[in-house]
């Protein structure tokens, strides 16, 4: 099989995809998208950057829903590993190239790190406009009035938007863009970091990016701010953290429970209270 | 532990994948043709007649042909008699084979894999290397357990309908608008798999807004009860493959001013889950209100699912269109001649 799975003409298709949603942030590029053997909506969007820039000195992390060990996250990592002879790890910082689902890890990302997130859906305007013909024009005039309408109703009729995870972002004072379903809590980490943030969407046929230092807000009225998941006098169960996005698991007894959801770091501050 | 039981995804998987070889081999030795077991499935759901010998039979015979197989099917059903009236199954009651919730990393009863695929890489030749694992070192006690949408039913978090008394019976009269919701579901019960799914993709995709959260998927058996004829009581007859499908929606305001989860419900005979899950996200797009605002959905229209599901009546009518239509096409010359001269 070829080094990264991919053809090479495939792979620079992407490649050159990548490099103009990099050029524009937020814009979403259009790819071929080829079909993967994984199946479409299980990330075969991320599959695809992943295997397109993944060099032979990498060292690849993948997670699903902040885990290292949940099954997607297994399969891929597998996958990557059967088709290249990169090195893959669990820990965030000695990482190079992390590819995720719903989540942005809790250590921050450094300047030579790539976060590629799974996409299932590329556009935020699809929540207001089905027609894919027209919301390219509405990007293009940057109408963004019927999704202002969205926020206004829910606020009007809930208090609060009903966007919890997938919040509208406004991606460097101009295109509206999707950040993936991640929740809430990590909308204010897209926001000048230090990383490269490529978006997959393989069903949608889409690639865009956040790059490093780019200004990234959450869309609001300026009136009402912006609130994230907020998880007071919770800490994890298991390492003690708190102030991380936490996971609740009901055990068999009933018990409510909280632990970090991004399993690597629940293993770091254990490690580090082992050590002390 | 929750946790540690995450953790073990690696495992899990190549349990998933070993016991699904497993799994058709168990319905080999049961007389389901192990080469054809899903296509099987979706007849049997399709026929509204659970009858895996005359299904597979009929299957081989005409050389498997889904659509033909299944409107056999639904006319040897004509034939048969109703003897019992109808029967509603509680599928927090199936002895479970499969049983996932996407909602939460741990559900009570846990997260049971069962024989699936879904993980597996799909590059041609992996299959044959899967490995073997020791089916008898699992418990063999049955699972049951309730759908998590229980728990969430019980805090009254949860829209619900109200209960009906009375059941339709679609076998018995073809349901007019407005439909009770148990015609709803029996129609799809009974619908085309590829149709159900094509309709559920226009809501998931943004011609409505169905995204679902998966609170319960489970497949498993179903003990089937009816009144012995002579002694009047309750006996067990048979059991039966079935699949079911809760999803978790957006949150809705009710009529009395509260706010709740709304979801979907899904369930047909047979392994069939992209059925049950295209089932439920449509019956959620059909009663619950759309989120978004856009009103070109076509998922949450009453006439367009109860009227373009079903495989009898839409592959009947697509190929009828084979019989001679010489007459017709005839008088429709006719008339574009007429309406040539009169445009010169």
């Amino acid at each position: 099989m070829t080094y990264a799975f991919l053809n090479e003409d495939s792979k620079k298709e992407i490649r050159r995809a990548i490099l103009k949603a990099i050029s524009i942030p937020g814009y979403l590029v259009p790819f071929a998208s080829r079909e993967m053997p994984v199946a479409r909506g299980w990330g075969t969007g991320g599959i695809q950057i992943t295997l397109s820039i993944i060099k032979e000195d990498d060292i690849f992390k993948i997670i699903d829903q902040g885990c290292d060990g949940s099954v997607n996250a297994v399969t891929l990592r597998n996958f990557i590993k059967s088709t290249t002879i990169v090195k893959t790890t669990f820990e965030t910082d000695k990482s190079t190239l992390i590819q995720s689902r719903h989540r942005i890890p809790e250590i921050p990302l450094k300047e030579n790190q790539i976060l590629v997130l799974q996409v299932p859906y590329p556009d935020v305007l699809v929540n207001v406009e089905p027609d894919y013909g027209k919301r390219k024009v509405m990007h293009a005039y940057r109408d963004y009035s019927k999704l202002w309408v969205l926020l206004y109703e829910d606020i009007v009729k809930y208090s609060i938007s009903r966007f919890a995870s997938s919040y509208p972002v406004v991606v460097n004072d101009y295109y509206i863009m999707d950040p993936s379903p991640i929740p809430k809590f990590d909308i204010p980490k897209l926001n000048k970091n230090r990383g490269l943030i490529l978006f997959g969407a393989g069903r949608e046929k889409m690639i865009y990016a956040v790059p490093p230092y780019t200004k990234v807000e959450p869309l609001v009225f300026e009136d009402l701010g912006f609130e994230v998941e907020t998880f007071n006098n919770i800490s994890c169960h298991r390492c003690g953290a708190t102030g991380v996005f936490m996971d609740e698991i009901v055990n068999e007894i009933g018990e409510k429970k909280y632990y970090c959801n991004d399993t690597s770091y629940c293993d770091l501050i254990l490690n580090r209270k082992s050590e002390e | 532990m929750g946790y540690v039981a995450v953790k073990g995804g690696e495992k899990a998987i190549k349990h998933a994948i070993s016991f699904y070889d497993k799994f058709l081999d168990f319905f080999e030795n049961e007389g389901i043709d192990k080469k054809n077991f899903f296509v099987i499935q979706e007849i049997l759901s399709e026929s509204s007649l659970y009858s895996t010998n005359v299904t597979t039979n009929i299957f081989h015979k005409i050389g498997g042909d889904k659509f033909a197989s299944s409107f056999f099917m639904r006319s040897f059903r004509s034939s048969c008699n109703n003897i019992n009236g109808k029967r509603a199954i509680d599928v927090n009651k199936l002895r479970i084979i499969r049983k996932i919730s996407s909602a939460f990393k741990n559900v009570p009863g846990g997260q049971i894999l069962g024989p699936s695929l879904d993980y597996l890489v799909k590059v041609v030749g992996t299959l044959e290397s899967v490995d073997n694992f020791n089916i008898e070192s699992f418990p063999d006690t049955d699972i049951i357990s309730d759908s998590i949408l229980e728990s969430f039913r019980e805090k009254n978090l949860v829209k619900t309908l109200p209960k009906e008394e009375d059941p339709f019976d679609i076998t018995k009269i073809f349901p007019e608008p407005p439909y009770k919701r148990s015609a709803v579901l029996q129609m799809m019960a009974r619908g085309e798999t590829g149709s159900l799914l094509a309709f559920a993709y226009t809501s998931m995709r943004g011609y409505g807004d169905v995204h679902p959260t998966i609170g319960d998927l489970r497949v498993g058996f179903a003990e089937i009860y009816l009144e012995h004829p002579f002694i009047g009581e309750e006996v067990k007859v048979c059991e039966i493959l079935l699949t079911s499908c809760e999803i978790l929606s957006k949150f809705e305001k009710q009529e009395d001013g509260r706010v709740k989860l709304t979801s979907g419900f899904g369930a047909c005979f047979g392994f069939n889950e992209t059925k049950a899950i295209s089932m439920a996200i449509i019956d959620s797009a059909l009663y619950n209100s759309s989120y978004t605002n856009n009103s070109q959905d076509i998922a949450s229209n009453f006439d367009i699912i109860m009227n373009h599901i079903d495989s009898i009546e839409s592959v009947g009518f697509a190929n009828h269109y084979k019989l001679p239509h010489y007459v017709t096409f005839l008088s429709d010359l006719k008339v574009f001649e007429n309406v040539l001269k009169g445009g010169n």
